[in-house]
């Protein structure tokens, strides 16, 4: 199956040629929402009335849809088909999953296809709750999901679970932005996951104890090849904290990732310096 | 399941004890049929909320102890005016539902 990059949002451009390309530059641009090349995005669990915001926040349409603070093309959504509109090589589903919006779903088919996709035809009709994934599309002021495949339900426990899913990925894809945007930093919600430093020391600041806090500091601070061995950081803090206390800091702030043993198991570095 | 005039409507996915504050709106509740009569059925909601359904007719209606998806209006009396149910299978899991939709009022995204 193709990759979402290779399938355009409008256009018929590839995603990473688009217009919109030119102007993010690098993928961690700190302007806008972050754009994941390569891969052209990921899968995104969304519901009608999210895709149905996302077009009408987008300013023209040749803009990228924007759910979550990210530009989005993939999606999948459960959805119960309420129209059915039929041709030998297309079915256009209409779809309500209660979110307080419709959307439009197209599906094109091969003529060859025979049985395989009479069986599909059949299986999804008025009434059916259905799944589907595909990329959204734009076409003047209309919106629809190009969808990969759609198929019926097995259990209505599914619709559960995309509610998850949606409030998952939400979660999952805004907590970075709001940690930023709680820094009053001013780079826009997006970059929180990007690996600058100013970032990454700004966003550790507010959410450490005061020893961890105290103890990044130092090393941060610090400028030699290989960081800080052990005795160094408890010489600098050992006024205020014990040498245990400064160690076990230390291990939680190598297992967050924070800083990190250079030269030996006794030296330490800020992953910020 | 009766489909008139479906494609037209625009329910929300709303909890049992959201109800009285949808009056005059079109919305999807999902609860156990408790105790039917005409045409008309309660339904205890997936958060614990008795709420009378009300039907065009008292033909084909869900049976009881049946779990089922309901749209319809929001009635000013608190009821709800039913255009379209759908039985769900038995082991469907109420639980996790109402814990889906604790979500669903919280979020922003669902609003």
């Amino acid at each position: 199956m193709a990759t979402g990059g290779i399938f355009s949002s409008g256009g018929g451009y590839m995603q990473d040629t688009s217009p919109m390309d030119m102007s993010f530059g690098a993928s961690s641009s700190s302007k806008g929402p972050t754009r994941r090349e390569h891969t052209g995005g990921r899968l995104v669990p969304v519901t009608a009335l999210m895709i149905k915001r996302a077009a009408d926040n987008k300013k023209s349409e040749g803009d990228d849809f924007i759910l979550n603070g990210e530009i989005v093309n993939q999606v999948r959504l459960v959805g119960q088909v309420r129209t059915v509109q039929e041709t030998n090589t297309y079915c256009g589903y209409t779809l309500n999953d209660s979110s307080g919006a419709l959307v439009e779903v197209k599906r094109w088919t091969n003529v060859d296809d025979g049985v395989k996709e009479q069986n599909v035809r059949a299986d999804i009709r008025e009434g059916t709750y259905c799944c589907v994934i595909g990329n959204l599309r734009s076409f003047g002021d209309k919106t629809n999901i190009g969808c990969f495949t759609i198929y019926p339900l097995k259990s209505m426990n599914e619709i559960t679970r995309h509610l998850l899913e949606v409030s998952h990925a939400y979660l999952e894809m805004t907590h970075a932005h709001y940690r930023s945007e709680s820094m009053q930093m001013d780079s826009t919600p997006s970059t929180s996951t990007s690996t600058t430093p100013g970032i990454v020391a700004a966003q550790v600041n507010s959410v450490l104890s005061p020893i961890h806090r105290d103890t990044c500091e130092v090393l941060r601070n610090c400028h030699k090849q290989f960081g800080l061995h052990i005795d160094e950081v408890v010489g600098r803090l050992g006024a205020k904290y014990s040498a245990e206390d400064i160690r076990k800091a230390l291990e939680f702030l190598c297992s967050e990732g924070l800083v990190f043993n250079s030269s030996d198991e006794d030296h330490f570095q800020s992953a910020d310096s | 399941m009766q489909l008139t005039d479906m494609y037209s409507t625009l329910e929300t996915r709303t909890s049992g004890k959201s109800i009285p504050s949808s009056l005059g709106k079109q919305v999807t509740v999902v609860g156990r049929v408790s105790q039917l009569g005409g045409s008309n059925l309660k339904l205890v909601t997936h958060d614990d909320k008795t709420i009378t359904v009300k039907f065009s007719s008292s033909s084909s209606l869900p049976t009881q102890d049946s779990i089922v998806e309901v749209i319809g209006t929001v009635l000013p009396d608190q009821t709800i005016q039913s255009t379209a149910y759908l039985i769900f299978e038995e082991d469907f899991d109420l639980t996790m539902y109402d814990e889906a939709m604790k979500l669903v009022d919280k979020l922003p995204i669902f609003k």
